[in-house]
Formats: structure tokens, C-alpha cells, sequence
């Protein structure tokens, strides 16, 4: 190769260089055309297609409530109604007193008095005659003011009726319904939804157990007569089937021997057989349950558990007697949470002679006795007392609560409240945070218990305010049973979701990378359009 | 802009490489100084850190130690016992061995291991390691730590460690009462120096899985205890020690973990023993803040030379392959009668240490694997020397980027008759043909030499032939690569754009080679990062001829094999003084091939990568850049002409 | 004269203004929060937790189950303690005195005796399984024993310790738990009356971090060290190699081994156990969200299981007819004369192999 060649090189170069550049721009347009079209495709792909389908895909499942419907929902627009009857002299008067007196707010009261055409010999054939007709339903009551003389100035009967004077004013009258009939004051308690009464109230919760235990200390020196079994069917279950419409109970029982149970008690020696007496002061009363609880199992339940425990002291600790403020008390206590303890202290002459002798002794244990006791003692931690108490005397009647009496109305009126206040209350909650943190899963269980709460909820209130007690305590424990459902379902833990900002934090490393090619050939693009 | 439309990344009129381009071998000197400068900073104290425990969990020195004085005079009564039995036997003394491990209550075996030597002509030798295990009382057996002692024959050129195994055994013996443990404790008693170690673990770990027709022949174990958290090896010389040489440089350049490190030092210090990395006899143990930097240095070059040949340092070296963390305890003997520590203390160090490993629940992982200790107490993480070395790769690789883009405008403007065709790549790459045939030849030189070193069947050949021994046969197979690598440049015709294109990739390849190397091992890289850089700064086709002189020059004194011969000298003038020059060269060229020899020999028993990346990959470099550089010269012989098929 | 008219304004301006915010911030009607004045709980609850394993953490068992004594000694049962230990240190193969957790390096006292009931253990220490007891969400089959099942006149106290930091605590070295989702759970419990008073403990670094974000009433909490300190641990035992109890629960131990079941202690006095002398963070204390006074709140409110009560004295007749409706059953079957007769096997079935 000559240097002439090279020049010639150079020379054919500048021209070719013009050429190159031609044949750099005159790339055939159909290239470029491609390269626009496909272009163009793969961000109708991107966008159009891919984005949709990536929200839809990520998307927290959540079944749609009726939020602003539960959030409307308030505790002070329940109104029960009643209609509550007067017959006898001046009945009319009486009514139109009683319709100017003011009940509380939640009280829609209606006064009728029934005409003295509706007659009869004896107050039990005048109630026949009135329910004949079909008045007295469930909820009602009536004040009958009988002419005849009776020691009390009011007598309320087993049934949805009370006996008052003739003579008997208007506001006396307003005094019994208020306090004793209608019981306004609990009502309004439960309707405010007080801090004291929860779930695990045993008056209100739907489903609990009676443990029954005797508990020996050494049974070696002691033989117990005594079946607690009977007690619980004689006894315990017939009072509590009176209940069953309100609450589900089970009753077992269980005998414990030769559990240690430490507290501290006084000798104090005195004029009896046995010449001395044990003592426990009642602060020491807590530590008794203490030592008791862990003995007899009552952890086993996962709803609330009233234990009863009947405590047979050894003879080297009897007789063993409660103490409150330096005198003798009753031998027998309760403690809210968990249940109650009777102490039971076998005879002096059995215990003299197994002291000496060393043998042992038959103690006889009275089933009335003990089932009175704990009779008692059931009515104390249901909260029952005032619904039991015969009023202007000490007396608990338990024979005759059926269904079809003025108190059974009143519990039932007390829980319907106490379930309502405490679903809307339940409900307003989750519905906030269930609305606070998005990206809870509200799944189908879930989703449809409050739904039906929510329902169930309005239902009741109204068939409340039309007076259909039975009906209406029907739903709001429906409604009760389902937001606790909802309220504690195990999958409303926001630890098991991903929050937004992660979801957005783990796609955007991946999109970022696909959208920056697209976004930097829309302008090439527009250049291409838009020239 | 616009990826989508215009996928091309290369567009020829870019500005910043155009400039780039015009002062490369300013740019990459910048860098190469860069680099050494970075290097030199190290030394200052802000540039290293002070060292720390990381893993919570060793807690060192909170527990007291409950070793007595009467495992002291246990080891003392083992010492004389042992040195005994060393009178007596010749080689390892198993059956004391044994029989002391069964008095304690190990569970003992042995193991034995056969090596087939690969050059020997069918030369077999054996060897037999004893351990005991120590089970832990009350956990499975899913972890376990090794401590070990070499046996080292009477006539052993090394110094004499006969206090090892006595101190391994009285520690055994006490730890042996002990019910807090939680591993398992391995007592291992190996023989050969690493030969022994290297066939227990490899047993430990792939015992039964591997064929045994291979040149280490190691068997299975009859017992195991779990995965080894942890290995601790002992070497020590007497029973009164002056101070204690910790070792950590293991095989191919490995290091334990940090912390361990740090964990001897907090335990040593608290037993009151001096301790440290090249400790010496004077040296303080801790560091105050006014060191100089050239002390700092002086450090740091002497463990990046130590770390440099792949050797490990002593048989805990050989654990780092498994990631088992271990160094080796080298108690030197005091000399003078003033006696620094004793066997309790040692013991004492030894317990300690045990407890805290002992605290592990998991593997070593929150301190560095990878660290360059200025001091006892100071050193410098992989993050502050790394990029010394990648400021060297990054010379290779900016540079052949910057001739390769050189290159691409020229051809562009050379080719412009041919575009018409429409032929883009087609035509280019028949220019390229023999640069990527000499490429391939280079490396494949490399291979053959490789393959040829460490074949048997080529050393017994020349064996039988001509009688000569292994080494000589070794040497002469190098020598015989050389000279083909001599000639290499005269077997193809290049011209210049082939030229530039081969060195290019030569260029690339010598990059790679860094880049690995130093990685894997970072004073390795470095070194080789020093000296092979400049190489890839001014070597150039077509510079004037100053520069090519110089060029060829440093080409020439950097053969592989050149620098090997350095060290056989360096090493022959330091041990024979006074010979004859004829007796002088015998002696080198022993050394070399002994050198030569051991680097094969350690590459087929071991795993030690130096002769692999000799032969691999600066031996083909070398080749390479000299052929490139004899083409320059004939090309600039004659006028720059220009091929045009 | 016009001075202190100006005075009067601004103080009544000041006061109004705070009693609206507060009126205005709380979500609890007035009422709620007036009926709480006087102690009126009825059960006592603790949830005593452990968030850290490993046995360098060893203190950290040893805080939680020295608390469980306390507190199991002043009377709670323990049906109503939730221990959650994340870490077995009894039985760790690492423990030189096997079965045995102590918290002082003196007084060998085993904290760790035969009566200890744990509830949550190993790996069931998570930040699920503790937001799940709290809020009651546990799923569907889980043991009674791992639910808190307070209810609306339950005190609770809760006590934490663990490694912590800046607003979280750690759960086992893998999992934090915030302080908002602390507060969250305990917002929830609030909703659902799950409890009546919450005294909350933590010993952890930055502990005060852990409750800056409570907005329930009714919690007193209390923190071993402010936001910026570590809480350190008290000493070392070196016969086992680790620290075996932190700081302030070393001092609040001291405290309330001093206090009996009937004793007159006040919070009040319990909150200031650790000075900064001896405790060397600085304590913190969180009282605005709890009513009462804490220097007229008796320690054993929340520490003790004072269950108040009623001897049932007065008069009442009970009228109640039983039904007979339970036959007897013969239960005693008379064994006399019914011996009972044993058929012993042969020693050897020679008869099979005939």
C-alpha cells in the first residue's frame, strides 16, 4: 500500500462521511416506525392492563359495613314501653297523676285505668277476668286498689299485680312503680352502660359453671355424710332452670381431701363443752380464698366460674367462726370473683370425743342447711337480692319466679339494656378500628356477625319500644352473642397484615425499573406525534 | 434519551469520553498513586479502629476459672511421662496417648490417613491422628470445638512443642468434671504437622463421600460431635513461657473471626500472660494514641506479607476452609530465669477462653472475617483497605474501556467503504480473529502447564527416562514452558489494530485476575496489584521508544518465574554465607525447584491457589504483554500499514 | 386592684381552656372516669413478660420470676398470672446449678422452685401471642391458662424487661413490638373494659419510650430509664459467668420483699425505689393518665390479690321447697362375701408350643 492509496482514502472519506450520516438519518422508516408502535404497546400493557391488575391483586379483602348505620346508633334513643293498668276507686284520678309525674327519659310509660265494670270477689279472679281479655302481657303491671283491709300498704304478688290501699295517693303509687316495679334507678345503670357490669358479670354472662366442693382436710378422722349431688339437683338446678331463659349454667361437683389450706386463726377459750372456740378475722378472709383457689381446679373453664365451697374444719381447728368487727358473724361468705365458703363445723360431742379417742367421727351434714346457704350465696354473686327480696321484709322468696312475674320482667328488662348498651358500645369500637387501621382483612365471619349484630340491634330497640319484652330480649342477646364474636374474632390482629407503606415499599423497587424506560420514551414519543 | 426507542448505548460523540480518552494514562497514574497513597493513610489511627467485642454473648473474664493448681501438676506429671515415651517410640506415642484420654473419660478413637504421593513413583506414606471427645452432659451433640495439638518428633526441625499435648490433656482432665458445658470438646492429637490436620478434617466433613483413589486418602471418623463452632490449637514450647504468640493466618489467606482474636487478648490480658499478633519480647501489649504512622505501616506490611504466600502459619489454618474460626497459641520459651508465666496460667487462658465459646449460640458472625491488624488492639476493616486494590483493577479496566472506545472511532472511520454493505459486525471481526486466537493460546499455555505440573504420569515418565528426581523434573517442566512462552510472539503476525485488540484483552483479563484475587485474598491482590499495574499504565502500542525500552525492561524482570527466583536467592544468601559462585547457583536452583515443588505439592494435597494462579494467570499475562510488546517493536520497524482484506 | 383582675382572668381563661382540652381530648364520658376515684376493684391480675433469650440474658429471667414471687407471695393466684418466659435458664446446658435460677449472687435464693407455673415459654413469646392476650383475640382452642380474662374491676399489672430501645422492645432477638401497638392493645382493652387500674413496669434500656404513647386512663407506669439511657444491671456472679439481676428491679425487690399482705405501703413510695444514685438512669414515672393520688394508692392495689369480701350476716329467711326429684342410688355395694379370684398366667406358655 502506497502513501497515494492513503490519500485516496482520505479523500473518498470526506464524502463518505456525508454519505454515513445520510445513511444514519435515511434509516428506513419502517424501523423506526416498529420502534414506535412496539413502544407504544408496551405501555398501553403497562398501564393499562398490568397496573389495574396489580391493585386489584393486592387488595385487602374487606367486607363492606354498614359504618355510618352503627355509628348512628345510640344508647340514649332506647325507650321501653309499658303500659301499666289501675283498677279500683278512683282509678282515673290516679292515672291522670301518674301521666304528669316524670319517669326517666327511657321510660314510655302508658297509664290505663280499668273501669270498675271489670269486677270480681277476690283479687286472684279479678286478675283472671283482666288477663282474660288479653291485657296483661308481658312487661304490663297492674295496681289493683283493693277495698279490702290488709296489714301492708302494698302486696306484691307472685304475678304481674300488687295490692295497694283505696286510700293509697298517687304518689305512693309512683313510688312503688318507680323503685320496686320498674326499678328505674338499675335500668339506668344498665342502660349507661356502667363500668361494673361486663361480660364476665355473672348475672349477664350467657354461660357459666357452679362448681360445688367439699373441701376435708382429714378425711382419716372425719366421714362426711353428705352428697353434694343432691344438693345440686334438689336444689341448685331447680333455681336455676327458673333462669334459663337468661342464662345457661352448669352444675358440678367434686370433693377434695387433704388440701393444706393456711390462714391464721385465734384460739379464744370459752364457755362451751369444748371449752374454746376458733376465730378468723375477716381480713383474713381473702387469704382463705387464696389458698383455696389453687386447690380445686377452678381454672379449667373458659367461662366464668362460681365456685361453692363447703369447708369441714378439722377437730384440732373446731369450731371455727367467723369474726367481723370483734363479734360472731355468719359462717358463711362470698367473694365476687370467685364464689363462695361455708364453713361447717361437725358437733362438740363428736369433736370431744375424737379428741380424746382418736377414732373416727360421722359428721352429718344438713342438705337444708347447706343448701339454704347456698342458695344465699348464688343470689349474692348473681346480683339477684333485690329481685328476690320480698319488699319491707327480709325474706328471699325463691319458690315462686316464673316467668310470668313482675321481676322476671324486670331481669329481663335489666339484661336487654345491659346487652344493648354493651353491643353498641362493642360495635362503635371495632367499627373504629376497624376504619383506624385499612388494612385489616374484615373476612366473611367477621364481616357478617357485625352485619347481624347491627340488625339485630335496631330490631330489638324497636320491638322495645313496642313493648315485645320477650321478643326483644330474643335479639339483643343475639346481637350480644354476635359483636363478641366479632369484637374477639382471633383474626383482627393488625401484627398479621402488611400496612400500606410496605406494600408500597416492597412494589415500587420492582415497578420503578419497568415505569423509567416508559416515562423517558413519552417525550420521544410526543417528538414523534407531535412534531 | 428514550431506552425504548433507541436501545444503543454506544454513541460516538460523547463528550466527556472523548475527553477521557485523550489523557488515559494520566487518569490511571492518578489512580495507581491514588491507591498507594490510600495505603500509606492507613496508618493513621483515624483510619484504623480500635478493637471491640461485638458478640455479646463471650461476656470474657465474667466467670471466675476453676482450674487448680493440681491440674498444674497433672500437666507437669504428663510432660515428663511424655517426654519419656518420646525417647522411647519412634513416632507418635498412641498407646500413651490413649490410654491417657481413657483415664480421663474421653471417648477415643483414632484415625488414620494415607498419603499417595503424587511424584513419588508409588511412594505411600501413613499417619495416625488421636482425638477424644468430651460429650456434653446435658445437649445433644450438635456442636462442637476442637482443640489441638501437633506432635512433633524428636528430630523435627521446628521448634519443639512438648508442652502442647500435656496441657491438652490436663485441660481435658478438668473440664472432664465439669457439667456446664454445651458443646462438645474435641481433643485432638495430630501428627505431620498439617499433613494431619488437613486429613482429620477432611475426614470430619467428608469422610465417606469422596473416592479413595485421591492423593490424600483420609477415610472416615468413627465419631463426630456436631458442626465445629470453633478450634483453638496449641503450640507450646515449655513449661515457663515468656509470652504467647497468637497466629491467625490460615490457608490461602484466611483469618479467624475478629472477635475470637479480641476474645484471646480480653482472656490473656485478665490470666496476666502477654499475648499478642507477632508478639515479641518487648512489645507492649496495648497501644497509646501517639504510635507513628511508620510503625503503623512497618505493621501492617508485615502481616500483609505474612497473609501474601497463602501458607497457613500453623494447623489452625487449615480449619478456615470448613469457616471454622481457630488460631494457633505459640508460647514461646522463657529464656531468662525470670519466668513470666506458667502452665497454670496458660491452663487458666485456656478455660477461659472454653467458657465464653461456651456462651455461643450461634456460629462466629458479628465481628469481621476480613481485617488487617495494626496492633493488639487495632485494625482495619475490609470497608478502609478494600479500595486500595479496586483502585488497581480499576486502572485495568478504565483504561482498556478508554482504548477500546480509541479504538471504535478509528475503525469506524476506517471501515466507512464497507458500511454500504450492511454488514456491521461481520466484516470487523476477521480483524480480530488472531488476537482472540493468541488469547486462547496464552491461556490454554497456562492450562497445559498447569495440567502438565501436576500429573504423575509426566514426573514418573522423566523419572524413569532419565533419573531424575521430583523436584528436578518439576523444574524442568517450568523451564520448558518458558522457553515456549518465549517463542509465543513469533508464531502469529499481528498488525496494529490486532495489536491494540489483544491488549485490550489482555488488559481485561489481568483486571479479572485482580479483581479475584484480591478478594479472596487481599494482600495477595495488592502485591500483585503494586507491580503489575504500572504494567497496565504504559503499556501501549505504538509510544516512543524510551518508552518501550523502560517497558520491555520491567516485562522482562516480572516473569513469573524471575520473581521466584529472586526469593531462591534472597533465601539461599540468608542461609549459606560464604560459597563458591558454582555452588551458589547449584543451591538457588534447588531452591527453586523446591519452591517450585512445594507450591504443586501443597496445590494437590491443600488447596493453596498460588500455583494455580501463576500458571493460571500470570503466566498467560506475562506471555501476553511480551508477545504485545515484541509486535510493537517490529511494527514500529517498519511504516504503519494498515490491513485491508 | 386592676392588676389582680387581670389576674383572675387569666387564671380563669387558663383553667377553662385545659378543662375543655381535657373534656374535649378524652373519648370517655366525664362519668366513667369520677366513679374510679376509690379503689374499687375486685381481682387482681399480672402479666409478667420476658421478651429476650440466650443465656447471656439470664437477668432477664431472673427479674421476671423474682416479680412472680412477689407477687405470688402477696396473694395472686396463679390462675391469674400470665408468665411469659422466653428462654428456659433453669435447664440450660450452660447453667452450672442445674434447675436452679437465682437472682443474687449472696443470698442463693432460688427463685425458680417447684411452684412456678409458666404459661408462655420458648418460642410462644411473640408479639402476636402478647397482643392476642391482651386484646382477648387469641384463636379459637387456646388453654385458659393463656388468656387474661380481667373484666371490669380487674387490676392489672403488667411488667416487661428485655432488651430494648427508642419507642420498641425486642421480642427474642427477631422481633420488635412498638409502642404504638403497645398502646393500641391496651386502647383496646380500655374499649372493652378489660380492666379497672393498669400499673405498668418496664426495665429495659430507654424504657420510658415504651409508654410516651398510652392514651387510655387509668395507667400509672412506671420505667427503669429515661429515652437516651441504658438501664444497667446490677452484678455479676461469677460462679455462673453472668449478670444476673438489672438495677431497678433489684431495688423494687428490695422494696417488696418488705411488704407483707396486710401492709399500709403506698405506690407512691414504690415509685421512687431507685434513685439516680444507685440506679444511674433516671427512673420514669407516667402518672397523668391515672386518677388517684399514687401516695394514697395502696401498693397491694395492684402487686397483692386483695379480693374484697362479704360475710352474708343479715337476717334473711329463705323460703325454698326442693323438688325430689333425685332417687337414692344404693352406692355402697356390700362386699362381703364376694371374693374376688385371680387367674395367674402361666410363666412359660409350654402349652403353645405342644
Amino acid at each position: 500500500m502506497t502513501t497515494e492509496d492513503v490519500t485516496d482514502r482520505v479523500s473518498n472519506k470526506k464524502d463518505s462521511d456525508e454519505n454515513l450520516e445520510d445513511i444514519k438519518i435515511n434509516q428506513p422508516k419502517d424501523t423506526e416506525k416498529v420502534k414506535i408502535y412496539s413502544t407504544i404497546a408496551f405501555i398501553v400493557v403497562v398501564v393499562g392492563i398490568g397496573f389495574p391488575v396489580w391493585w386489584k391483586t393486592t387488595e385487602v379483602y374487606r367486607v363492606s359495613l354498614p359504618n355510618s348505620q352503627i355509628m348512628s346508633l345510640d344508647h340514649t334513643t332506647i325507650s321501653i314501653k309499658s303500659t301499666v293498668f289501675v283498677w279500683g276507686e278512683n282509678s282515673e284520678v290516679s292515672v291522670k297523676d301518674l301521666q304528669k309525674k316524670t319517669f326517666p327519659y327511657f321510660w314510655s310509660l302508658n297509664f290505663i285505668s280499668i273501669p270498675s265494670s271489670v269486677n270480681a270477689g277476690s283479687v286472684t279472679e279479678l286478675v283472671e277476668l283482666i288477663e282474660k281479655r288479653g291485657l296483661l302481657k308481658s312487661g304490663d303491671f297492674l295496681v289493683i286498689k283493693w277495698p279490702q283491709k290488709f296489714d301492708n300498704n302494698v302486696e306484691f304478688s307472685d304475678k304481674r299485680y300488687a295490692v295497694v290501699k283505696t286510700t293509697a295517693s298517687s304518689d305512693a303509687i309512683f313510688d312503688i312503680l318507680n323503685s320496686h316495679v320498674l326499678k328505674s334507678k338499675q335500668m339506668e345503670s344498665a342502660l349507661e352502660n356502667s363500668h361494673s357490669i361486663t361480660s364476665r358479670d355473672t348475672s349477664i354472662s350467657t354461660k357459666y359453671e357452679i362448681v360445688l366442693t367439699v373441701l376435708i382436710q382429714s378425711p382419716q378422722t372425719h366421714k362426711i355424710n353428705f352428697d353434694p349431688r343432691k344438693v345440686a339437683k334438689e336444689y341448685i338446678t331447680p333455681f336455676l332452670s327458673k333462669f334459663s331463659t337468661l342464662t345457661n349454667a352448669t352444675v358440678k361437683s367434686q370433693w377434695k381431701y387433704q388440701s393444706r389450706i393456711d390462714f391464721t386463726t385465734k384460739k379464744i377459750p370459752d364457755e362451751s363443752k369444748i371449752k374454746r372456740h376458733y376465730s378468723v378475722e375477716e381480713h383474713i378472709l381473702p387469704n382463705i380464698i387464696t389458698s383455696i383457689e389453687s386447690k380445686i381446679g377452678s381454672g379449667i373453664s373458659n367461662h366464668p366460674v362460681v365456685n361453692l365451697v363447703i369447708y369441714v374444719p378439722p377437730c384440732t381447728q373446731s369450731p371455727l367462726y367467723i369474726y367481723q368487727n370483734g363479734a360472731k358473724a355468719e359462717n358463711s361468705f362470698v367473694a365476687s370473683s370467685f364464689g363462695g365458703i361455708l364453713i361447717y363445723n361437725p358437733e362438740e360431742e363428736q369433736c370431744i370425743q375424737q379428741l380424746e379417742t382418736n377414732e373416727p367421727i360421722d359428721v352429718d351434714v344438713s342438705l337444708e342447711l347447706v343448701s339454704k346457704a347456698f342458695l344465699r350465696q348464688l343470689v349474692e354473686l348473681m346480683n339477684l337480692r333485690e329481685y328476690f327480696l320480698v319488699p319491707g321484709t327480709n325474706t328471699l322468696n325463691l319458690n315462686k319466679v316464673e316467668d310470668e312475674s313482675w321481676q322476671f320482667d324486670c331481669l329481663l328488662r335489666r339484661n336487654t339494656l345491659v346487652y344493648l348498651s354493651t353491643t353498641i358500645q362493642t360495635l362503635q369500637s371495632l367499627v373504629r378500628l376497624l376504619d383506624g387501621i385499612s388494612y385489616i382483612v374484615i373476612n366473611d365471619d367477621v364481616g357478617q356477625s357485625i352485619i347481624e349484630a347491627n340488625a339485630n340491634v335496631r330490631k330489638s330497640e324497636r320491638l322495645l319500644k313496642n313493648g315485645h319484652l320477650k321478643e326483644a330480649f330474643e335479639y339483643a342477646k343475639k346481637a350480644y352473642l354476635a359483636s363478641e364474636h366479632a369484637f374477639f374474632d382471633y383474626t383482627l390482629l393488625a401484627q398479621l397484615y402488611f400496612p400500606d407503606e410496605q406494600k408500597y415499599a416492597i412494589y415500587i423497587p420492582l415497578f420503578l425499573p419497568v415505569l423509567v424506560p416508559v416515562l423517558s420514551s413519552i417525550k420521544t414519543l410526543k417528538k414523534h406525534f407531535f412534531k | 434519551m428514550g431506552i425504548l426507542t433507541d436501545p444503543s448505548l454506544s454513541s460516538n460523540d460523547g463528550g466527556i469520553v472523548k475527553v477521557l480518552a485523550q489523557h488515559k494514562k494520566k487518569i490511571c497514574f492518578l489512580l495507581y498513586i491514588a491507591s498507594l497513597g490510600w495505603f500509606c493513610c492507613l496508618g493513621m489511627s483515624d483510619f484504623n479502629h480500635s478493637a471491640y467485642l461485638s458478640e455479646n454473648a463471650l461476656s470474657p473474664g465474667l466467670v471466675y476459672t476453676e482450674i487448680t493448681r493440681d491440674s498444674e501438676k497433672l500437666a507437669q506429671q504428663y510432660h515428663t511421662e511424655f517426654l519419656h515415651e518420646r525417647e522411647n517410640h519412634k513416632g507418635t506415642p498412641i498407646p500413651w496417648i490413649l490410654a491417657k484420654m481413657k483415664q480421663i473419660g474421653l471417648e477415643t478413637h483414632t484415625h488414620n490417613y494415607t498419603l499417595n504421593y503424587p511424584f513419588g513413583g508409588g511412594k505411600v506414606f501413613t499417619g495416625t491422628n488421636i482425638y477424644g471427645i468430651l460429650r456434653a452432659p446435658r445437649i445433644g451433640s450438635t456442636e462442637g470445638i476442637v482443640y489441638s495439638a501437633p506432635f512433633r518428633p524428636k528430630d523435627s526441625l521446628e521448634a519443639d512443642i512438648s508442652a502442647s499435648i500435656p496441657i491438652l490433656l490436663a485441660f481435658a482432665e478438668s473440664a472432664r468434671r465439669k457439667n456446664y458445658w454445651a458443646k462438645d470438646f474435641i481433643f485432638l492429637v495430630t501428627d505431620n504437622e498439617q499433613l494431619g490436620i488437613q486429613a482429620w478434617l477432611e475426614a470430619y466433613h467428608l469422610g465417606g463421600l469422596q473416592n479413595d483413589q485421591g492423593i490424600l486418602n483420609s477415610g472416615s471418623l468413627p465419631a463426630r460431635a456436631g458442626a465445629l463452632q470453633a478450634a483453638l490449637n496449641l503450640e507450646i514450647q515449655g513449661m515457663e513461657l515468656d509470652y504467647i504468640n497468637v497466629k491467625v493466618e490460615g490457608l490461602n489467606g484466611g483469618l479467624p473471626n475478629l472477635d475470637y482474636f479480641n476474645l484471646v487478648q480480653r482472656i490473656t490480658a485478665k490470666e496476666r500472660i502477654s499475648a499478642g499478633y507477632k508478639q515479641t519480647a518487648g512489645k507492649m501489649k496495648y497501644t497509646t494514641h501517639s504510635t507513628k504512622i511508620e510503625d503503623n505501616l512497618k505493621h501492617i506490611l508485615s502481616m500483609i506479607l505474612t497473609q501474601a504466600n497463602c501458607v497457613p502459619t500453623g494447623n489452625h489454618g487449615l480449619f478456615h476452609q470448613y469457616r471454622i474460626e481457630a488460631l494457633t497459641l505459640q508460647g514461646i520459651k522463657a529464656k531468662s530465669s525470670h519466668q513470666r508465666a506458667g502452665v497454670l496460667s496458660v491452663l487458666k487462658s485456656i478455660e477461659g477462653i472454653s467458657r465464653s465459646l461456651n456462651n455461643l449460640l450461634e456460629k462466629f458472625h458479628q465481628s469481621f472475617f476480613f481485617y488487617i491488624l495494626v496492633h493488639n488492639d487495632r485494625f482495619i476493616s475490609i470497608g478502609d483497605y478494600m479500595p486500595c486494590a479496586i483502585l488497581f483493577v480499576a486502572v485495568f479496566f478504565i483504561k482498556s474501556f478508554l482504548m477500546w472506545h480509541d479504538l471504535n472511532k478509528k475503525v469506524d472511520k476506517w471501515n466507512d467503504d464497507i458500511y454500504d454493505k450492511k454488514c456491521e459486525g461481520e466484516v470487523l471481526e476477521i480483524h480480530y480473529m488472531q488476537s482472540i486466537v493468541a488469547f486462547a493460546c496464552a491461556i490454554g499455555l497456562g492450562l497445559s502447564l498447569n495440567f502438565v505440573c501436576k500429573n504423575g504420569a509426566v514426573s514418573e515418565f522423566f523419572a524413569v527416562k532419565f533419573g531424575f528426581t521430583t523436584e528436578n523434573t518439576v523444574a524442568i517442566v517450568i523451564l520448558c514452558f518458558v522457553l515456549v512462552g518465549l517463542i509465543f510472539p513469533f508464531l502469529f503476525k499481528f498488525d496494529e489494530l490486532e495489536l491494540k485488540v489483544l491488549q485490550i484483552g489482555s488488559q481485561i483479563f489481568v483486571g479479572c485476575v485482580l479483581l479475584t484475587v484480591s478478594l479472596l485474598n487481599f494482600s495477595l491482590g495488592f502485591l500483585l496489584g503494586i507491580f503489575l499495574t504500572p504494567l497496565g499504565i504504559f503499556n501501549e502500542v505504538g509510544q516512543n521508544k524510551v518508552m518501550k525500552y523502560l517497558n520491555s525492561l520491567y516485562i522482562i524482570l516480572c516473569h513469573p518465574v524471575l520473581v521466584i527466583y529472586y526469593f531462591a536467592v534472597a533465601i539461599t544468601e540468608q542461609n549459606f554465607d560464604n560459597l563458591a559462585f558454582k555452588d551458589f547457583i547449584e543451591k538457588v536452583f534447588m531452591a527453586f525447584s523446591n519452591i517450585a515443588t512445594y507450591g504443586v505439592v501443597d496445590n494437590l494435597i491443600y488447596g493453596n491457589w498460588m500455583f494455580s494462579i501463576t500458571t493460571l494467570a500470570l503466566f498467560p499475562a506475562w506471555i501476553l504483554y511480551f508477545s504485545a510488546n515484541l509486535r510493537d517493536w517490529a511494527l514500529s520497524g517498519s511504516s504503519r500499514k494498515v490491513k485491508v482484506e | 386592684m386592676e392588676f389582680s383582675c387581670k389576674f383572675l382572668a387569666i387564671f380563669l381563661a387558663i383553667t377553662i381552656l385545659t378543662v375543655t382540652r381535657t373534656l374535649g381530648n378524652s373519648n370517655v364520658p366525664q362519668k366513667f372516669v369520677d366513679r374510679i376515684q376509690k379503689s374499687n376493684h375486685t381481682n387482681n391480675w399480672a402479666v409478667l413478660v420476658d421478651a429476650s433469650r440466650f443465656w447471656f440474658n439470664y437477668r432477664h429471667v431472673a427479674n421476671v420470676l423474682s416479680i412472680y414471687r412477689s407477687v405470688k407471695r402477696l396473694g395472686i393466684p396463679d390462675s391469674q398470672i400470665i408468665l411469659m418466659l422466653a428462654d428456659d435458664m433453669a435447664c440450660n446446658p450452660r447453667n452450672s446449678r442445674p434447675a436452679q435460677v437465682f437472682n443474687n449472687a449472696n443470698q442463693h435464693l432460688n427463685v425458680y422452685g417447684d411452684d412456678v407455673e409458666v404459661d408462655y415459654r420458648g418460642y410462644d413469646v411473640t408479639v402476636e401471642n402478647f397482643v392476642r392476650l391482651l386484646t382477648g383475640r387469641t384463636v379459637n382452642g387456646t388453654a385458659r391458662s393463656k388468656k387474661l380474662l380481667t373484666d371490669a374491676g380487674s387490676n392489672v399489672l403488667i411488667y416487661l424487661t428485655g432488651h430494648g430501645g427508642d419507642g420498641f422492645l425486642k421480642f427474642q432477638d427477631s422481633e420488635e413490638i412498638t409502642s404504638q401497638e403497645l398502646a393500641d392493645a391496651i386502647e383496646q382493652m380500655w374499649e372493652k373494659k378489660r380492666y379497672n387500674e393498669l400499673f405498668f413496669m418496664v426495665d429495659t434500656c430507654q424504657a420510658a419510650s415504651l409508654y410516651e404513647k398510652f392514651t387510655s386512663p387509668n395507667i400509672l407506669a412506671v420505667a427503669s430509664s429515661l429515652v437516651g439511657e441504658d438501664s444497667l444491671s446490677h452484678h455479676v456472679d461469677p460462679s455462673i459467668g453472668v449478670y444476673m439481676i438489672d438495677r431497678y428491679t433489684y431495688y423494687a425487690l428490695e422494696f417488696l420483699e418488705k411488704v407483707q399482705v396486710n401492709s399500709q405501703k403506698t405506690m407512691g413510695e414504690f415509685l421512687k425505689v431507685c434513685p439516680k444514685r444507685v440506679c444511674i438512669s433516671t427512673v420514669g414515672v407516667r402518672k397523668d393518665l391515672f386518677n388517684r393520688d399514687p401516695d394514697k394508692v395502696l401498693i397491694t392495689d395492684f402487686f397483692g390479690g386483695v379480693r374484697p369480701t362479704k360475710i352474708l350476716s343479715d337476717p334473711i329467711d329463705i323460703e325454698f321447697t326442693p323438688e325430689k326429684t333425685f332417687e337414692e342410688v344404693n352406692i355402697n355395694i356390700p362386699l362381703e362375701g364376694a371374693k374376688p379370684s385371680y387367674n395367674f398366667p402361666s410363666q412359660f406358655a409350654s402349652e403353645l408350643f405342644d
